[in-house]
């Protein structure tokens, strides 16, 4: 899967969050207000201007160096759907 | 307001006593006149236009529709200006100094039920729109007549059959619409914000079991901000002022077919939390 070997990034202001309801934010960069599942939010709040691999991501999310592959499989599926969304970048490393 | 239409402000008179300046010595937010063109439609099949700083943006309307079309334009008016407030598509009535905010697509009967609860002793704040000052989450009140579109005039009716109704309009864009009459505590409250309390997406269902059911507060927040009308005008404004109505509220959907059971179930619902567990 090339995303597996892209970085991933977002370069723009921050998304708020709202504090009550979980994944709901609003993106300052395009007027959108996301609903987003628990993997993506979750993704989206480690995300910053640096872009970084998925393996990277996958420590900061979870403190460990690698997951199960399917595991993997759904968080680079989430990935994708953030960059649908034009919630994040990615570039070829 | 301006018009030379006596048909059309004895009504006005009727809906809102002693609120149209004959001449207007303050700031004024909109210039409105409503009046029978200069044309053979003046005699044949007579007609009616609405007029706001001096642009028409509605074709004429029959000249007996007059009431019906003024307070359609009265909402064009808002919904394309008072973008300072978050606009939801809301009945909203008030318990005190608490508001209840009924949001809905056409239909739901959200008129219907807030022309029910005002009846029953809420005070209206108002209908179609919610008005949100998004800098202090409070609702304001907009006191206006209630348009009930066909079998609702008749549920209104047998609701209570002394219900202020104005006259009825057979043959409108709308099919046959008649309004309630704001009662005289609201309009003479119509300074006086509301803090949103309770948040009810009611959806009329015939022959339906009044059922009131928690919503999650993702749900109600993807509804609430659906049902505004500028939602993604306002940007992040609107995002933080739905944020906050739904972190103070009690959200819930609501089914209901009966006007008395419904009116019961929202009562009650206020007095528990009134006076909680018990």
């Amino acid at each position: 899967m090339t995303a597996d070997r892209r970085l991933w990034f977002r370069n723009r202001p921050d998304c708020l969050s709202d504090p009550v309801c979980e994944g709901v934010c609003f993106d300052p960069a395009t007027g959108e207000t996301h609903f987003l599942g628990d993997l993506p939010a979750l993704l989206l709040s480690v995300i910053d201007s640096e872009p970084v691999s998925v393996d990277r991501l996958t420590q900061r999310l979870t403190g460990a160096d690698a997951i199960a592959d399917d595991d993997r499989k759904k968080m680079i599926g989430a990935l994708l759907f953030l960059e649908a969304a034009e919630l994040v970048e990615s570039r070829f490393e | 307001m301006r018009s030379s239409d006596s048909a059309f402000l004895d009504t006005l008179g009727v809906f809102y006593p002693g609120r149209a300046p004959q001449t207007p010595t303050c700031v004024y937010d909109y210039d409105i006149r409503v009046y029978r063109p200069f044309s053979m439609r003046r005699w044949v099949r007579p007609q009616i236009q609405f007029e706001i700083d001096h642009l028409h943006p509605f074709e004429p309307h029959p000249a007996e529709n007059a009431f019906p079309m003024y307070e359609w334009g009265l909402n064009w008016c808002i919904a394309s200006s008072a973008h300072r407030y978050l606009m939801l598509h809301a009945g909203s009535v008030a318990f005190g100094d608490r508001a209840m905010i009924l949001p809905g697509t056409p239909g739901s009967g959200k008129s219907t039920l807030s022309a029910a609860l005002v009846l029953s002793g809420a005070r209206l704040l108002s209908d179609e729109f919610g008005l949100v000052r998004p800098e202090r989450g409070d609702l304001l009140p907009m006191p206006r007549g209630i348009p009930l579109k066909n079998a609702s005039i008749e549920a209104i009716r047998e609701f209570r059959t002394d219900a202020p109704l104005g006259p009825t309009y057979p043959k409108t864009r709308k099919g046959r619409v008649s309004h309630v009459r704001p009662d005289d505590t609201s309009l003479a409250q119509q300074d006086r914000p509301a803090v949103p309390r309770w948040l009810i997406f009611p959806k009329y269902v015939a022959g339906v079991a009044e059922t009131l059911e928690p919503l999650d507060k993702t749900d109600a927040f993807r509804q609430l901000a659906f049902n505004s009308f500028n939602y993604r005008l306002l940007g992040d404004a609107a995002f933080n002022a739905v944020g906050a109505i739904i972190r103070n509220v009690d959200c819930y959907t609501f089914r209901f077919s009966r006007l008395e059971r419904a009116v019961e179930h929202l009562t009650a619902l206020v007095a528990e939390t009134e006076t909680p567990g018990t």
